[in-house]
């Protein structure tokens, strides 16, 4: 093979993976993949029979000038989008084919790198899947190969005849262990790298609006829906808590994400016009530090909010404060739903403050009239109001406190009613009233919606609000993942005595369950650990985990060399939401698997790869002596009396006359190690393969001597050269 | 034992200086944008960077390397420079290594900037040798000291040509430069040597017949003179000492102010020495005189040897009245010397004189 055409055959192949990640993130159609991978499927299959096309000059220039209107026409429809990604891709791919078809210098093929690699860093920066990990691994390992093939080939170029390639040297060791090499400072220099900006993702995030017809959580409320609804295991929300001990139960776990204040034409809306702004507390921190209630806290917990299509930030029920690291303002809106301007394209993380007991930071507006009322009759019919009346006893002798109809009512839902999630034939023009008096079916929101209305007519304060109910434990990081089947709606009503409070009334069969422990539940698990800790340590990762690192290094050294000195500082007050790691592993629930064991595992099989890698290493190659040697040995114990003045040669002669079927493997090693040792002449590969066979065939058939000789002593067999 | 050697810096190649530009483009575009994605593209390229110094400086580390002079080196002509590259490592094999001379490790500096074939090993594996040579191009005649011999990998990525320079202290001694023998004197010379010597010896000549002694070769008896006497009869030849050659190399030039002076005294000395080995390698005896050394008449290899080291140490002196003559005057000689008074012009490199 010419260096040549085993360049381009290279070449070609890193064309063909670089831009394969790229329709994946949308940010390129699978027809323009498809056209341009077979392109380079057929360069390289003229590559392979070394009848490669070269475009001319002329050809260049028609495929330019052709191209032109295309790009531009590209362009225009690029910046109606609002990205030119797609157009500069297609620029990027164009040139690639070309160049591909052009080669003639050797400075052709590192142009063509170069415009590979900018499809591979396209790749790359569109990208927020966790699988395109392995694709930087495989990327990485052609690169290596190619380059260290490109380095080999520059080499020899010079000392090779006829421009046809050497045989490449053992080569899959070094660049093996290269590529090990690579990854391992890839890591702490990805770590250390200072960022300027906070992270940002140039991909289309996984939140998309097409969750109409699955369970999970969105902004928009609509109850007109007409179909089945399929449960939806996308990862919502992460939660991970500084101390699980004071948890309950986790499917009475509960998030509150949106809180609605009016219902129109089948619809919840939120009046985010009167969204109070919360002014952050200055920290010495890169975070804003917000308080939305008044109490002692009592745990602490950090939040991983998937991007939801929606401005909420999830919250613990019991939230006290908010710290929260990204760069925008915070809202609460009247219900006491925490909310952002910009809906978040990528993963973001806060920490929030816990009290005991659930804090409702919601407004109370007595006038019906105003916007921020939780009385807004909107959507209430007579049939509805009659229904309120009589399920609350307002008709009866006894009028009853605010508590006990709010009690009444819930149970009535609870009771009277069934949950379904299947909505085929319904018509949806009054979902409401199809619920309460047709169907006697629904989902949470119909029956956090019928409370809500009810209650109102009642002159009862109560807001629909959504949220997540119950959270799975991921057991290989200890974190609780909400899914987007664990989204709910429920109920936040106010009582003079009671406050305001959260009720209830789906039906606990229809409320969100945590998954029974399966195999398909582990391994889901397993990826979504992968990902969260994708989307943790590196989409995510900014300058407050670099800040945050450095922070404690320096108190663990601070608190190292304080061992040393003798009178004791005194202790850092912990900085606000600071993990206390060892505090977190000590209180960690037994029952949680501890990450050590997968770690010390890794640590291990690390330990026994590289002793076997050093055992290997130190294994010295057979020598023409170390095979006479053994051979010395062999005959020795075979009962040969192998003095240490006896010549090879005579020794080879003598061990010929005693077992003559070893005769000629005998004579080959002495052979070689006579060759070897007298001639000074190196013993190539396959002589060593033959010493090793001969050695192998001498020492066989030396045990077969021995065993015919104890058979003769024991009388089985009659002695050669005796007559009977 | 290791050889003695010294890093050689740091060299980037023109792959590696593309490579170190797409990454400043990354580096602009991932801060500018704080896509985590870039970043990791940015580790990723960056380690590679750092890994390929590391590993390539490590390859070219732990080695011994061997040279051994070549038996004559002479100007201007490729001469062979064996060397021996042992990789002493118990761990790691070595890769592309390149073993060659670089000219700035060469005293007096003297080899053309264009290096001739280096050395090259593949691969290397652990506690293993290799041997090759060298091709050396010195350009001027006399000692040569090649200090160190310079070992480069592009090895693993070809992003950086790492070196170490292992310390040699080999001399050589550059014979002057060799002519093709039409261009060494004018053809009148003729054909030296036609007198008879009247001694015995391997020549053509009868010189006399005597009687066979042990030891003498049977293919000189003379049957006939055998057969008359009875006796066995031994022809003996006449030695052709008369085939011999005196160089006379008049030094005495003065101070070479110019280039081309000097360039005209280098010729005459290759002339000199292409003269010598021409005659000895056809069986003369050949003599050198010069103002400082005069080496007898001999042939073979020891004569050989002897002629182009003086040669090629042979220095200009001040300017003499006296005329450099041979010190036989009856033998053969060729003269060659820089007349004062024609030193600007085309000069006389050569005149034959003969008893």
């Amino acid at each position: 093979m010419t260096f040549g055409r085993e360049k381009r055959l290279w070449l070609g192949a890193l064309a063909l993976l670089a831009p394969v990640p790229l329709p994946f993130n949308q940010v390129l159609e699978w027809p323009a993949l498809f056209v341009y991978a077979l392109l380079v499927i057929h360069f390289l299959q003229r590559a392979e029979r070394g009848a490669w096309l070269t475009l001319g000059n002329w050809a260049l220039n028609l495929l330019g000038l052709a191209y032109l209107p295309v790009f531009a026409f590209d362009l225009r429809a690029a910046f109606e989008r609002g990205s030119a990604v797609t157009a500069l891709l297609h620029l990027i791919l164009f040139l690639v084919v070309v160049k591909l078809y052009s080669i003639r210098r050797e400075k052709d093929k590192w142009h063509l790198a170069v415009a590979i690699y900018f499809l591979f860093v396209g790749a790359m920066a569109t990208s927020s899947h966790v699988s395109i990990a392995p694709y930087l691994v495989a990327f990485l390992v052609l690169s290596v190969l190619v380059l260290g093939r490109f380095a080999h080939l520059h080499t020899v170029a010079g000392f090779a005849n006829a421009g046809s390639s050497p045989a490449p040297p053992p080569y899959r060791a070094p660049l093996t262990l290269g590529t090990l090499l690579v990854l391992l400072v890839a890591v702490p220099l990805f770590a250390s790298m200072p960022r300027i900006r906070e992270p940002y993702i140039l991909g289309r995030g996984t939140g998309s609006p097409g969750m109409a017809r699955t369970t999970g959580f969105s902004d928009s409320v609509d109850l007109s829906l007409t179909s089945s609804i399929r449960a939806n295991r996308n990862v919502a929300v992460r939660v991970q808590y500084d101390d699980m001990t004071r948890l309950g139960n986790p499917a009475d776990l509960r998030f509150k994400g949106a809180a609605f204040d009016h219902y129109r034409n089948r619809n919840w809306y939120r009046t985010l016009q009167h969204t109070e702004v919360l002014r952050p507390r200055a920290t010495a921190t890169l975070s804003r530090y917000f308080e939305l209630g008044s109490g002692e806290p009592v745990n602490a917990a950090t939040l991983f909010l998937q991007p939801l299509n929606s401005n909420s930030l999830v919250m613990p029920m019991e939230a006290l404060a908010l710290d929260l690291e990204l760069q925008t303002p915070v809202g609460r809106d009247p219900g006491g739903a925490i909310l952002i301007p910009e809906r978040p394209r990528e993963p973001i993380r806060y920490r929030v403050e816990l009290a005991a007991e659930p804090v409702i930071g919601a407004q109370l507006d007595d006038d019906p009239e105003s916007e921020l009322s939780a009385l807004d009759p909107g959507g209430l019919t007579p049939r509805m109001r009659e229904l309120a009346r009589r399920v609350m006893g307002a008709d009866g002798e006894e009028t009853l406190s605010d508590d006990e109809k709010i009690d009444r009512l819930e149970q009535h839902l609870l009771t009277g009613y069934a949950y379904t999630l299947d909505y085929l034939g319904r018509t949806g023009e009054s979902p409401l009233e199809d619920f309460l008096f047709v169907y006697k079916s629904g989902h949470c929101e119909f029956f956090a919606s019928a409370m809500v209305l009810l209650l109102r007519s009642e002159g009862i304060p109560a807001r629909f609000v959504t949220g997540f109910l119950g959270a799975e434990l991921n057991p290989l990081e200890g974190y609780f993942v909400l899914r987007q089947q664990n989204a709910h709606a429920w109920v936040e009503a106010y009582t003079e005595s009671r406050g305001w409070r959260i009720y209830d009334p789906t039906p606990p069969d229809g409320r969100p369950t945590v998954a029974e422990q399966s195999l398909a539940l582990f391994l889901s698990q397993v990826y979504d650990y992968l990902t969260f800790r994708w989307d943790r340590y590196v989409l995510t990762y900014g300058a407050e985990d670099q800040e945050s690192f450095f922070r404690r290094l320096r108190e663990r050294l601070r608190n190292f060399w304080s061992r040393f000195e003798a009178e004791e500082e005194p202790a850092t007050p912990p900085a606000p939401f600071a993990v206390d790691t060892a505090t977190r592993e000590e209180i960690r629930s037994p029952w949680v698997w501890q990450p050590r064991l997968p770690l010390l595992v890794l640590l291990a099989l690390f330990a026994a790869a590289v002793a076997v890698l050093v055992a290997w290493n130190r294994r010295q190659p057979l020598s023409g002596a170390a095979a006479y040697l053994r051979l010395r040995a062999l005959l020795r114990r075979s009962g040969l009396p192998v003095s240490d003045s006896l010549a090879p040669l005579e020794l080879a002669e003598r061990a010929a006359g005693r077992f003559p079927a070893a005769a000629a493997a005998l004579r080959h090693v002495v052979r070689h190690y006579v060759r070897e040792s007298f001639a000074e002449r190196a013993l190539s590969e396959s002589e060593r393969r033959g010493l090793i066979d001969a050695l192998r065939s001498v020492e066989e058939t030396l045990k077969e001597e021995r065993r015919r000789e104890r058979r003769q002593l024991r009388g089985l067999e009659p002695q050669r050269g005796v007559g009977v | 034992m290791f050889s003695k050697s010294r890093g050689d810096g740091f060299h980037i190649t023109k792959v590696g200086l593309w490579f170190a530009v797409f990454l400043l483009i990354v580096v602009v575009a991932a801060t500018n944008t704080g896509n985590n994605g870039l970043f990791l593209v940015l580790a990723v390229m960056g380690a590679a960077l750092l890994v390929s110094e590391a590993l390539g400086r490590l390859n070219v580390r732990g080695l011994a390397v061997a040279p051994s002079p070549p038996l004559e080196v002479f100007a201007n002509r490729p001469s062979h420079l064996n060397v021996e590259v042992a990789n002493r490592s118990r761990w790691l094999p070595r890769w592309l290594l390149v073993t060659t001379v670089a000219p700035r490790d060469v005293e007096p500096p003297g080899l053309p900037r264009r290096r001739l074939r280096p050395f090259l090993t593949p691969h290397l594996p652990r506690r293993a040798a290799s041997r090759g040579q060298i091709e050396l191009l010195a350009r001027r005649r006399g000692r040569l000291r090649i200090r160190y011999l310079h070992v480069t990998s592009l090895f693993p990525l070809g992003f950086f040509r790492n070196g170490r320079r292992y310390a040699t202290d080999l001399e050589l001694l550059v014979y002057p430069e060799i002519f093709a023998p039409s261009t060494a004197w004018p053809a009148q010379l003729g054909k030296p040597g036609d007198e008879p010597t009247r001694r015995a010896g391997w020549g053509h000549e009868l010189f006399s017949l005597r009687a066979f002694r042990y030891g003498d070769d049977p293919r000189s008896i003379h049957w006939k003179q055998t057969a008359r006497t009875g006796e066995m009869i031994f022809k003996e030849h006449e030695t052709e000492e008369n085939r011999r050659l005196l160089i006379v190399f008049d030094n005495a030039v003065g101070e070479l102010a110019t280039a081309r002076e000097r360039a005209r005294f280098e010729r005459l000395v290759s002339e000199a020495a292409t003269a010598a080995l021409d005659y000895l390698d056809s069986g003369y005896e050949v003599a050198l005189a010069t103002r400082e050394e005069t080496l007898p008449f001999a042939s073979g290899a020891h004569q050989r040897r002897a002629i182009l080291e003086t040669l090629a140490l042979i220095e200009p002196l001040a300017e003499s009245p006296e005329r450099l003559d041979p010190h036989d005057v009856e033998a053969p000689h060729m003269r060659l010397a820089i007349e004062p008074e024609r030193r600007r012009g085309a000069g006389r490199p050569a005149e034959r004189g003969a008893a």
